[in-house]
């Protein structure tokens, strides 16, 4: 019985919170749909951003600016 | 009308997720480090240029020698697009998302009910961390991917050690060798299902280790190349003792993750509970192969930071909840398998 009613709460509250998340996600569709898929400063600023962004046609084995 | 009312938290999440591609900021360091940076090159440079790029040790940070599913899979998807796209990529998330909640919701519907595979498949899919990898702010890594495929692989392994059929081998392989061909947790899954085998049935060991040994077959080939041209698994030294000192920081970390609100939602704590709440139904389950393959691969990954040179702290943080998303949907078909049971709803 013990078993049965935590079982029973615990997908209760789990169920609630989700449910609650979701509600907001189908709010968030329609207020917000302003903003870029574009890495953060951070990540921009990152080595391995520059490089990436730097290959634009097969691959040299150079040193690139920012080095290693 | 009712599917339709069944199917709305769903459309809502997906819509939701796939708003993320456009509006997120992409934040996903490893995606330009790892995967989009090789299947870049691969594109771009082809092979002779990939292999100049494994070995330039100034790019080491792109893990050389990591599995090359993905980036063969979204090089291809350049190739028939014409052009280097990432947005086009990104959009391969949400789907797999999606396959996940389909193939979760199908194996539990089976073994559970209608009720339940649909609670489990929604509670999945709501998580907030899967959320993000699946579109929001940190799609890009490999993690889904890897997901996917070992819960498609397990699900038809312990299907063929039941029913023998060649259609359930060969979809174990597929997904176990493809998982094992996206990142070396694959591999690792691999041989946790073989080591946790012999907490099962002598029929089903030794018919597990079929599938188990064609989906290794499966990653020979790029094992053998990274030897070939001496590109080393950068997670180990020359001389690795186990330094013990390490298992306080990994012990406590894996704890704290478990309450990480913000990562997991009430997901994590409540799923243990509940299979802590079915612990005796789990041993006499087929589940207790893959609750134990489960907690081997948690050990062989402790064992793996015990032995690895590099600071312990700082990688937990950026890869420990990763092996947990991997292994989350296996988590949850464990979870809500006999559930029915165990609350007599």
């Amino acid at each position: 019985m013990f078993k049965k009613i935590l079982t029973i709460l615990v997908i209760f509250f789990w169920t609630m919170y989700s449910l609650m998340r979701v509600l907001k996600h189908g709010v968030m569709l329609f207020s917000s749909w302003e903003g870029e898929n574009k890495p953060p400063a951070f990540l921009q600023e990152s080595k391995q951003y520059k490089k990436y962004r730097q290959i634009s046609s097969g691959f040299v084995l150079e040193s690139s600016e920012d080095g290693p | 009308m009712k599917k339709l009312i069944l199917a709305l938290p769903f459309i809502i999440q997906f819509l939701y997720i796939v708003q993320g591609i456009f509006t997120s900021p992409f934040a996903t360091g490893d995606a330009y480090a790892i995967w989009f940076l090789k299947a870049k090159i691969l594109y771009l440079g082809g092979w002779d240029g990939f292999i100049d790029f494994l070995k330039n040790p100034e790019l080491g940070y792109s893990h050389p020698a990591y599995p090359i599913f993905l980036p063969l899979l979204f090089a291809s998807i350049y190739k028939i697009i014409g052009q280097v796209n990432e947005t086009v990529i990104l959009f391969l998330y949400p789907l797999v998302y999606l396959g996940i909640i389909f193939f979760l919701y199908r194996i539990l519907k089976k073994a559970a009910g209608f009720k339940w595979a649909y609670l489990a498949a929604f509670l999945w899919g709501t998580i907030p961390i899967i959320e993000r990898h699946s579109g929001r702010f940190e799609a890009g890594f490999a993690d889904l991917f890897l997901a996917g495929a070992i819960l498609v692989g397990t699900f038809y392994a312990i299907e063929f050690t039941k029913t023998g059929s060649k259609k359930n081998l060969i979809f174990a392989v597929l997904g176990l060798g493809i998982g094992a061909n996206i990142k070396f947790e694959g591999v690792l899954w691999l041989l946790s299902l073989f080591l946790a085998s012999p907490f099962y049935k002598r029929k089903i060991r030794v018919k597990l280790s079929l599938p188990i040994f064609l989906s290794a077959l499966a990653i020979a080939p790029w094992l053998f190349f990274i030897y070939k041209h001496q590109i080393g698994l950068d997670y180990f030294g020359q001389n690795n003792p186990i330094k013990w000192q390490k298992l306080p920081i990994i012990l406590t970390y894996f704890l704290k993750e478990i309450f990480k609100i913000k990562r997991w939602g009430l997901g994590l704590i409540s799923l243990f509970t509940l299979i802590a709440l079915k612990w005796r139904r789990l041993w006499a389950s087929d589940m207790s192969l893959v609750f134990v393959a489960i907690v081997v691969q948690f050990v062989g990954f402790g064992l793996i930071y015990l032995m690895s040179p590099v600071e312990v702290l700082g990688h937990l943080d950026v890869s420990f909840y990763r092996l947990i998303i991997q292994v989350l949907p296996l988590l949850f078909w464990v979870g809500f398998k006999d559930i029915k049971r165990l609350c007599y709803l």
